[in-house]
Formats: C-alpha cells, sequence, structure tokens
C-alpha cells in the first residue's frame, strides 16, 4: 500500500496513465456491456421476465451455478493442498507441478472439454471403470462440473500461495509453544491469515466457471433443461438471430457475476481489516 | 525450574553451530546468552524450548529429560525478535490464546481467561489496548503484548529470542529495565539472548558468553566484563586496544609504556598481548614523549583521543572523561606520554600483530 503511494508520488505520469486505463477499460470492457444493457433495454421488462423465467432458461441458470458450485468446491480444497504443497514443501519435479498449475490457462479449453470427455465417457479410461460402478460423469451435470473445475484450477492456487508463503514460521512456532496441536495451528493461526486470498482465489475460480464454455460444451451434453448451461443457450439463441432473448440471458449472468464479485470483495475487505503486515 | 544442558552439540550441514555445550541455570536465574551472530546462541535457545533438536545431548528442566517432548509438551514461554503476534487476533485474543487452545477439560472457563488475561496485561500495562489489533500498536507495545502471550501459559521457563533487537534505543532501555522488574516481581527462571554486551552486563544475573558454538566464558557480569578469561571475550564486551609486548619479570619491557597493574601477571611472560580498555589509557602531554595525537573526538560522555606512536606500529585509542580533557588541553599533531591504568595479558596469538597501523585502529575501534 505505502508502496503504491510513494510510486505515485516519485513518479511521473498519473494523468496519461489513468487516462490510457481509463479508455482501455471503456472500449474493451464497459462499451459491450453497455451494448448488452441497451440491447436488453430495447426488450422491455415483461418480456425480459419472459425469457428469463422461462422453463429452459431457468434450468441452464441452475445447471450452471450448481457445477460452478460444485467445481469451485473442488478447487477449494485441491487448490488449497496444492498451494500447501507447493510452499511448505520441497520434493523433485515440483518447479514442474508448478509450472503444471498453469496449464488450464494455456490449453485452448475446447481441448481440454474433448480430453476430457474421451477420458470421462462410458468407455473412456476414467469413465469404464466409473460406469461400471454406476457412476456417470461425461453428459451430466457432474461432467459439467469437472470440466469447470479444470479450467478454473489455477486461481486459488495462484492467490493462495503467496500469501501462504508470507506465514513466517515462527509465528507457528509462537502457536505451538502456546500448546496448540497441529491443526488448531492450522485452524486459528494459518487459515484466518490465507482467508483474504482464499476467499478472493475461489470468488475468481466461480466467476471463471460461471462463463466458461468451451471446455463444458463437450463433455455435458447438451440436453436442453438437463445438462445445458447458460453460456450454451445464449449461443444458441444467437445462432437462431433472438438477439433479444440472448442479450437478456446474458444481462442476468452480467449483473448474478458482478453481484458475486462485489460481495467477495466486500468478504475480502473484511476479513483484511486487520491483517497489514506487522513487522 | 532450573535448566541443565549437558554435551550439547548441533551441526546444519557442514556448519556446526554448537559444539558441546555444557550449561546448568539455577531455578529462577535471569541468563543472558551473549554472543555474535553466528554463536549459536539463538540455536541453544530454541533448543531450550524444543524448536530445535540437538544431535547430541541433554536438555533437563528441574532434572527431567525432555528431549523426547515437543515445544508443546515443554510449557516453556518464547519470545521472538519480531513477536510473532497473531495478527488477524485482537491484543485479548492473542494473549487468550494459549488458554483457548487448551483441550476441553483443562481449558479454564471464559470468565476465567478473561480475568487472567486481563491481570496479565494490566501487568505489562497494556490494560487499556485489549481490543486493539498488533497493527495498532507500537513495536514495544507489541513486544510487551508477546510477552504476555508467552506468560499466559504459566510458563515453567520463559525464552526470549533478542526481544529488543527490533525496538529503537530509546524504548530498549525502557523495556529492558521493565523486563528486569517484571523478572524479579514473577521469578521465572529467564533465558534470553543478545548480541548487544550492554544489555546482557545491565540485565542478566549471569552472562554466558558464547563464541563458534562454544561457551567461551560464564560468570556474573562484573567478572565477565572484569576478568575476561580469553580474547574472544574481552573483545566482544567493549573496545579495546591490542598491543604486542614483552614481560620479563612481572614488568612490561617493551614497549616503553607504563602500567600501573597486570592484571595477571603471575600467569604469563615472555611475548604477549597486552589488553587495555580505552578508559583505561590516560595521555599526558610531554615534548619528548613516544606518542603523536592524530585525532581528537569530543561527541559524547568520553573524549576519544587516537595516538599514533613514532615508529607507526602502534595506534592507540584512548577515552577520556570530559572534564580530564578540558585541564589536558591537548590538539592534534601534540606529543603525548600514554600510561596504561591497568591491562590484561594473553598469549600472543600467531599472526596477531601482523598488521599495518590503520588495521589496528579498525581492530580497536570496532571490536
Amino acid at each position: 500500500m505505502a508502496g503504491a503511494l510513494t510510486a505515485r508520488r516519485v513518479l511521473p505520469g498519473f494523468g496519461p496513465t489513468m487516462g490510457l486505463t481509463l479508455f482501455y477499460l471503456s472500449l474493451v470492457v464497459l462499451l459491450p456491456i453497455v451494448a448488452l444493457a441497451l440491447k436488453t433495454g430495447e426488450i422491455g421488462l415483461a418480456r425480459y421476465l419472459d425469457i428469463i423465467t422461462g422453463p429452459r432458461v431457468l434450468a441452464s441458470f441452475r445447471v450452471t451455478v450448481t457445477a460452478a458450485l460444485l467445481a469451485t468446491a473442488i478447487n477449494a480444497g485441491i487448490g488449497l493442498l496444492l498451494a500447501w504443497n507447493l510452499v511448505r514443501y520441497d520434493f523433485p519435479g515440483k518447479r514442474l507441478l508448478d509450472a503444471l498449475i498453469d496449464l488450464p490457462f494455456a490449453l485452448p479449453t475446447a481441448v481440454a472439454g474433448i480430453a476430457l470427455t474421451a477420458l470421462f465417457a462410458p468407455n473412456g479410461w476414467f469413465g469404464a471403470p466409473l460406469a461400471a460402478m454406476g457412476i456417470k460423469i461425461a453428459y451430466t451435470p457432474l461432467g459439467i462440473a469437472i470440466a469447470m473445475a479444470f479450467t478454473s484450477l489455477p486461481f486459488v492456487v495462484r492467490t493462495v500461495q503467496p500469501v501462504l508463503e508470507d506465514v513466517r514460521p515462527e509465528v507457528e512456532e509462537a502457536a505451538a509453544s502456546r500448546g496448540a496441536r497441529a491443526w488448531q495451528i492450522f485452524r486459528k493461526v494459518i487459515f484466518p491469515t490465507i482467508l483474504p486470498a482464499f476467499i478472493a482465489g475461489c470468488t475468481l475460480a466461480f466467476a471463471r466457471c460461471l462463463g466458461e464454455f468451451g471446455a463444458v460444451i463437450f463433455i455435458a451434453g447438451n440436453l436442453p433443461e438437463q445438462t445445458e448451461i447458460a453460456a450454451l443457450l445464449i449461443f444458441i439463441r444467437l445462432e437462431e438471430y433472438d438477439y433479444p432473448a440472448a442479450a437478456a440471458i446474458a444481462s442476468t449472468v452480467l449483473v448474478a457475476a458482478l453481484v458475486v464479485l462485489l460481495l467477495a470483495n466486500w468478504l475480502q475487505a473484511r476479513s483484511q481489516r486487520h491483517s497489514e503486515k506487522t513487522p | 525450574m532450573s535448566i541443565d544442558l549437558t554435551g550439547i552439540s548441533k551441526r546444519f550441514g557442514a556448519f556446526t553451530a554448537l559444539d558441546g555445550i555444557d550449561l546448568r541455570i539455577g531455578s529462577g536465574e535471569l541468563i543472558a546468552l551473549l554472543g555474535p551472530s553466528g554463536s549459536g546462541k539463538t540455536t541453544l535457545l530454541r533448543i531450550i524450548a524444543g524448536l530445535e533438536w540437538p544431535d547430541s545431548g541433554d536438555v533437563k528442566l528441574d532434572g527431567e529429560s525432555t528431549v523426547e517432548h515437543s515445544v508443546r509438551e515443554r510449557q516453556i514461554g518464547f519470545v521472538f525478535q519480531h513477536y510473532a503476534l497473531f495478527r488477524h487476533m485482537t491484543v485479548f485474543e492473542n494473549v487468550a490464546f494459549g488458554l483457548r487452545v487448551r483441550p476441553r477439560r483443562e481449558r479454564p472457563a471464559e470468565a476465567e481467561i478473561v480475568e487472567r488475561v486481563q491481570r496479565l496485561l494490566d501487568l505489562v500495562q497494556l490494560g487499556g489496548l485489549a481490543q486493539r489489533y498488533p497493527s495498532q500498536l507500537s513495536g514495544g507495545q507489541r513486544q510487551r503484548v508477546a510477552l504476555a502471550r508467552a506468560l499466559a501459559i504459566d510458563p515453567r521457563v520463559l525464552l526470549l529470542d533478542e526481544p529488543f533487537g527490533a525496538l529503537d534505543a530509546k524504548v530498549r532501555k525502557d523495556l529492558r529495565r521493565w523486563l528486569r522488574r517484571l523478572h524479579d516481581q514473577l521469578g521465572t527462571t529467564t533465558v534470553f539472548v543478545t548480541h548487544d554486551q550492554e544489555e546482557a552486563l545491565e540485565l542478566a544475573d549471569r552472562v554466558v558468553v558464547m563464541g563458534q558454538g562454544r561457551i567461551e566464558q560464564t560468570g556474573s557480569p562484573a567478572s565477565v566484563y572484569g576478568q575476561p578469561s580469553n580474547p574472544f571475550v574481552y573483545k566482544f564486551l567493549g573496545n579495546v586496544n591490542e598491543i604486542a609486548g614483552r614481560i620479563e619479570g612481572g614488568k612490561v619491557v617493551s614497549p616503553a609504556i607504563e602500567v600501573d597493574a597486570l592484571e595477571n601477571e603471575d600467569d604469563i611472560a615472555g611475548d604477549v598481548a597486552l589488553f587495555v580498555r580505552p578508559h583505561d589509557v590516560r595521555l599526558a602531554p610531554d615534548p619528548q614523549g613516544p606518542a603523536t595525537v592524530r585525532f581528537i573526538g569530543v561527541a559524547g560522555p568520553f573524549v576519544r583521543v587516537e595516538v599514533l606512536f613514532d615508529d607507526q606500529a602502534l595506534l592507540l585509542e584512548a577515552e577520556i572523561p570530559r572534564e580530564d580533557f578540558a585541564d589536558l588541553s591537548l590538539a592534534v599533531g601534540e606529543r603525548v606520554r600514554p600510561r596504561f591504568r591497568r591491562a590484561r595479558l594473553f598469549a600472543r596469538q600467531p599472526g596477531q600483530f601482523d598488521l599495518n597501523p590503520e588495521q589496528v585502529s579498525l581492530l580497536s575501534s570496532n571490536l
């Protein structure tokens, strides 16, 4: 914080940099959103409500949100574990594992979707044994969640990792010398410290899951009202030249995502109130 | 609670941190582990605490071996140099932590926790700041919170690792005296680590001087300062002039300097190193004197004077009380005759005096 303030005073150029920032954000982020809002505005409230409460649309919302929540829950656990391992332990191949974490960002999501579908299809490597146990993953909401979890894996790891690295070992030693057990040290000392970053990571992962398209459509099966996600429904409406419907669904997803992000920011600020670094 | 350390050794890779430490600390003592960085003092403290394990040797608390016990079981209060407070907790919760993490059966009732924490906060004079967060406190206040947190579990031993190292000079001094009073009040066996000789000498009942993983000397502040057992201790406990000399029949034959008292003349003869504290050097103006004043520094309670002997082999540092200096009215370039009020003799180390005057000067001002 202090660094940013000093930098602003030491380095000139607040005017041009801020101007460029606002211009770019307007062009790339704000303008499409405004266009979307205008398009949605054209259709009127009654029509809008009519569209987004249609059974197929509601079902797509439900499928998307449920799968996104499940995927976020998976990544919250696994991401925390991965970050812990990468920070706390030294092992051969650590750098490789570290690099591997970012792979979902680099891989075209469609490739991920096709690979996952091949694996989890009833005749795939994982799908066959699971099918024998009566568990079906591909073409079910569970498959959607797995695809979402794959593409949003890096978020929790990459936000928690640096904060975890900052936890001084002596804070844990202090807790241990007060008589705290290992799980108490984690629950009462370490976890509260990384909580803001953890919330941020989970939110980003959740937001990404809501918008995931490429990876999901291959594994989802895309049965209307069963395994059809909102993003796909928007795409379908566009292909049908039904722009008002596409805009209505899209703006609803947008508002939901915005609310989630704002809520998370607020939560994060709350839990961070007193966590500023003390020497 | 007494502490018995026997044969403690510890290596980190090729580095020997501790090399056969034997030390007995009596119940209720206030002990300083004093030494330069790398002397092993912090490692020794961490071994007593159970935060580090010795490669060999035994740590006994009240005669009971604790090497098998973890830090959690030893019931030791440990204070870290950088406080290590839980920054997401209030001052109150920081102090209460040790009580709250106890198993349910042993945990005091909430009312008792509140009462005990409040009493501790009053003890460290932070009674009004219970609901603050560590980030809202000054360094000195944070360290007192850390101390209260360490005391909350009724520790059998209190260990402090460079407790005042991160504080500024004024606060450090206040806190030092305050810790002494607190120790006298509580009587808890206390061991603290420091590299500041002034801190060790002022605060401790007994000072343990460490160097390179070994104990160099143990004794009261007066005895380690007054009778350093070897050159290392002598040099570590204050500024020193090292002078190559020759002793015959209990007298300094060379250089031609008067010494009022040789502290250990019986032990040693022949080629020696004379160790003289700058405040034991007296200077008298004398046109026939063997040395010349080269520098005069008048800041501080003592006036610091450097004199260079004519043969260029010896640069001497003297600290003279301001009043005496006024009477002397010395000036740079004037000839003087130095005299030592007392000197301590040590066997000459190989290569000790193969130094040019500049290096001798550095040695005498830095050590």
